[in-house]
C-alpha cells in the first residue's frame, strides 16, 4: 500500500534525523562504548540502521569538541572505546532538547486542531 | 594489538575478509586515524560476538556482521569528512580531491541518472510525435536518406521544413516510431526502477 510506505519511509528518516540527540541523551547518563550505545539507542527506538552508522557520527561529534573517547583496556579481549559527552556537548544538547520540546509543542498543538 | 582467536577456520576466514574490507574502504584516511578505527570496529565485532549466545561459531560471526553492517556503506560519510578536515588541516590537495569526490559521488551519479532519464523520455515524446505528424503532413516527416552520401548531407529523422534526399519509411513510421516509443518508454521506466528502489539498511 502506497501510504504504508510513506509512513515507514518517514519513520525511518525521523529515527536517522534523532541519532545525534540519542546519542547525547544516553551519554549524558554514563560513558558508552560504541557497541553497547548502538544497542541502548536501537532498544530506545526501533531503528533498523546498521549498527556501523553510529561511528561516523561519533567521529563527527569528536571533531567538534562535543564528546571526548578513551580506550579502556579490559584485560582479556580488545580494549573498548569509551565515549563521555563534553561541557561544550552538554551545552549543545541543552540546545538541542529545546529545539525538539518546540518542535512538539508546535505539533501537538497542530494535532489537536 | 593482538587479534581475536576463533577456534574455528572458517570463522577466522570471515573475520579476515571483514577486516581486510574495512582496512581496503579507510585506506586514504591517515593512518593513525585509520589504525583506531580498524581497532574499533575490532572491538565492536568482539563485544557484539561476545553478546550473542546462539549458533555455531560461523554463523555467530556472521549475524553480527550483518548487524555491523557494510563496511564500504555505513563508513562513507567518515570517509569524506576525516579526508576533508585532514586535508584543509596539511593542505594536502589529494586528499582534498579525493574528499570532494568522495561527496560529489552521490550527486553526480543522481544528476547523470537524472539528465540520462530526461532525454530518454524526450525521445519517447518525439518519437510518438512524430508518428502522430506523419499523418497529418506526410511530405516534411519521415527518414529521409540522402543519395549523394556526402558526409555535410547525411540521413536524417524526424521532421524537417526542407526535406532532402528520398524519404524510404513512408506510412511504415507510424507504427515504427509508434513501436519504438512505447519500447524505450518500457525500458526507461524498467531503469528508473530498478535507480528508486531503497538500498537495503544504507545509513
Amino acid at each position: 500500500m502506497a501510504g504504508k510506505e510513506t509512513q515507514e519511509k518517514w519513520i525511518s528518516q525521523v529515527r536517522k534525523g534523532i541519532l545525534e540527540f540519542l546519542i547525547l541523551l544516553c551519554l549524558k547518563k554514563k560513558d558508552y562504548y560504541g557497541y553497547e550505545l548502538i544497542r541502548e539507542i536501537k532498544a530506545t527506538v526501533q531503528m533498523d540502521v546498521s549498527e556501523g552508522t553510529i561511528y561516523p557520527l561519533l567521529n563527527r561529534l569528536m571533531h567538534e569538541g562535543i564528546v571526548t573517547s578513551r580506550w579502556v583496556d579490559m584485560g582479556s579481549g580488545i580494549p573498548r572505546k569509551y565515549y563521555t559527552i563534553t561541557p561544550e556537548g552538554t551545552k549543545t544538547l541543552a540546545d538541542m532538547k529545546q529545539s525538539w520540546q518546540e518542535i512538539s509543542m508546535n505539533l501537538n498543538k497542530l494535532m489537536e486542531t | 594489538m593482538k587479534d581475536v582467536e576463533f577456534a574455528d577456520t572458517v570463522t577466522t576466514r570471515i573475520w579476515n575478509g571483514y577486516i581486510a574490507r574495512v582496512e581496503k574502504t579507510l585506506r586514504r584516511v591517515p593512518a593513525a586515524k585509520r589504525e583506531e578505527l580498524v581497532l574499533e570496529i575490532k572491538s565492536h565485532i568482539y563485544e557484539s560476538f561476545q553478546n550473542t549466545t546462539t549458533e555455531d561459531e560461523p554463523n555467530k560471526l556472521l549475524t553480527v556482521l550483518e548487524n555491523l553492517g557494510d563496511p564500504e556503506e555505513y563508513l562513507s560519510p567518515l570517509i569524506a569528512e576525516t579526508l576533508l578536515a585532514d586535508a584543509s588541516h596539511r593542505f594536502s590537495p589529494r586528499n582534498l580531491l579525493y574528499g570532494l569526490f568522495y561527496n560529489l559521488y552521490r550527486g553526480i551519479y543522481n544528476g547523470i541518472m537524472s539528465i540520462i532519464l530526461f532525454i530518454g523520455y524526450l525521445f519517447v515524446a518525439a518519437f510518438g510525435m512524430l508518428a502522430f505528424l506523419k499523418v497529418i503532413i506526410p511530405g516534411k516527416v519521415g527518414l529521409f536518406v540522402n543519395n549523394a552520401g556526402t558526409p555535410e548531407e547525411t540521413s536524417s529523422l524526424g521532421f524537417l521544413f526542407a526535406p532532402q534526399g528520398k524519404e524510404i519509411l513512408g506510412y511504415w513510421m507510424v507504427p515504427i516510431m509508434l513501436l519504438s516509443a512505447t519500447v524505450l518508454f518500457i525500458v526507461l521506466t524498467g531503469i528508473l526502477r530498478i535507480y528508486l528502489k531503497p538500498k537495503k539498511k544504507s545509513a
